[in-house]
């Protein structure tokens, strides 16, 4: 009788061990590349980067007046081949009220010249972060990875991956 | 337990990256570039640079050495010193470039958390939730030795009335008594 286990100690010990293998089962389900970017609602980072069609610097700032989508992106990346399509899309229709630029990370000129011939232009500006500084300003893990900046220049929308075109049209009719 | 906290965030953290959509890390530097140049957003997220610049050995050892208290983004729980990845590659020549121009080891690591958040330093700040990692396991300790501690005191306080049983037992009449004492009377009679 005295060796029954006292439940008063073992139910709550048991609900903290269930409490934290459910805590630690639902991190291995975590894409820590899917955490909240802490530049959502800040003023985009500034950047400096060489235009790939001329050489000449555009800067973050020159951007600022018209909504912008920024599109990190690189020749060896596997599914930029089927986004590049979705984006060029996407900017012929909001041509005149949102600008895409694309941001070419650590890559070469003559690669992203011929992978851009390849895959049919582009129907908006390549900018070349060639030491990935604009990259880590942005806090980018991968590519592609899109961000949505509004006029004012603060970052509204990160996406990670493949663009979803519904789901960008959604975010740039918001800004519009 | 500092070296096992890393561990701790790649088991809590570690994403299921099959399938994903993009890609992590691959490529190589475009050109020519100025190692030691800084972008133009390092002055605007963190200020002017404090300390003096640095240039040399001590410029490689104070950059080794914030390398190993920033994390890989694109690795699983290696820092910027350990992996040999582009994109740690990247992150290191920024931290060089931000040690040579005079930056501190908290303005470096403020920089790179407000890119990446909390995730990018190999051992999270002792603020707000992340409290929960570092005591957390000291909590555990304490609660799991104080249910052992009681456990091992409450059998022994079971064990010892028994024990008195027993005595009491062998103090009471078994029975026998007489004949153990006609045995002890015949034997001192021989």
């Amino acid at each position: 009788m005295n060796n029954r286990p006292s439940w008063l100690i073992l139910g709550p010990g048991l609900l903290l061990v269930i409490a934290g293998i459910a805590f630690l089962a639902k991190g291995l389900y975590l894409n820590p590349h899917e955490i909240r970017s802490p530049l959502l609602e800040q003023q985009a980072p500034a950047f400096e980067l060489p235009s790939l069609a001329d050489g000449k610097s555009v800067r973050a700032s020159d951007l600022v007046g018209t909504p912008t989508v920024v599109n990190f992106w690189a020749t060896w990346c596997e599914s930029c081949p089927r986004e590049h399509p979705l984006l060029v899309d996407l900017a012929r229709r909001y041509a005149g009220r949102v600008q895409f630029v694309g941001i070419a990370y650590n890559d070469k000129n003559d690669r992203i010249q011929s992978w851009l011939e390849r895959h049919g232009g582009a129907t908006y500006p390549t900018l070349v972060d060639i030491n990935g500084k604009a990259a880590i300003a942005y806090g980018v893990y991968g590519v592609p990875e899109t961000y949505v900046i509004d006029a004012a220049g603060v970052i509204r929308h990160k996406h990670t991956g493949m663009i979803n075109p519904q789901e960008l049209a959604v975010q740039l009719e918001g800004l519009l | 337990m500092r070296r096992l906290l890393p561990l701790f965030w790649v088991v809590l953290m570690s994403p299921l990256l099959g399938g994903q959509s993009w890609t992590e890390d691959q490529g190589e530097m475009g050109g020519e570039v100025d190692l030691l140049a800084l972008g133009l957003d390092v002055e605007e997220q963190v200020g002017a640079p404090i300390n003096a610049p640095l240039s040399g050995p001590a410029l490689e050892a104070r950059t080794e050495q914030i390398s190993g208290v920033l994390r890989c983004p694109v690795c699983q729980g290696l820092s910027v010193a350990d992996s040999p990845s582009e994109s740690a590659r990247n992150m290191k020549r920024q931290i060089r470039a931000m040690v040579a121009a005079g930056y501190t080891e908290a303005q470096i690591t403020e920089y790179f958390v407000g890119a990446y958040g909390d995730f990018v330093l190999m051992s999270p700040e002792k603020r707000g939730f992340n409290l929960f990692v570092w005591l957390a396991p000291v909590g555990v300790l304490l609660v799991g030795g104080g249910l052992g501690l009681a456990t091992i005191r409450k059998s022994a306080l079971q064990r010892a009335p028994d024990a008195s049983e027993s005595t009491g037992q062998a103090d009471e009449p078994s029975g026998l008594d007489p004949w153990i004492e006609k045995i002890r009377s015949e034997a001192a009679e021989d």
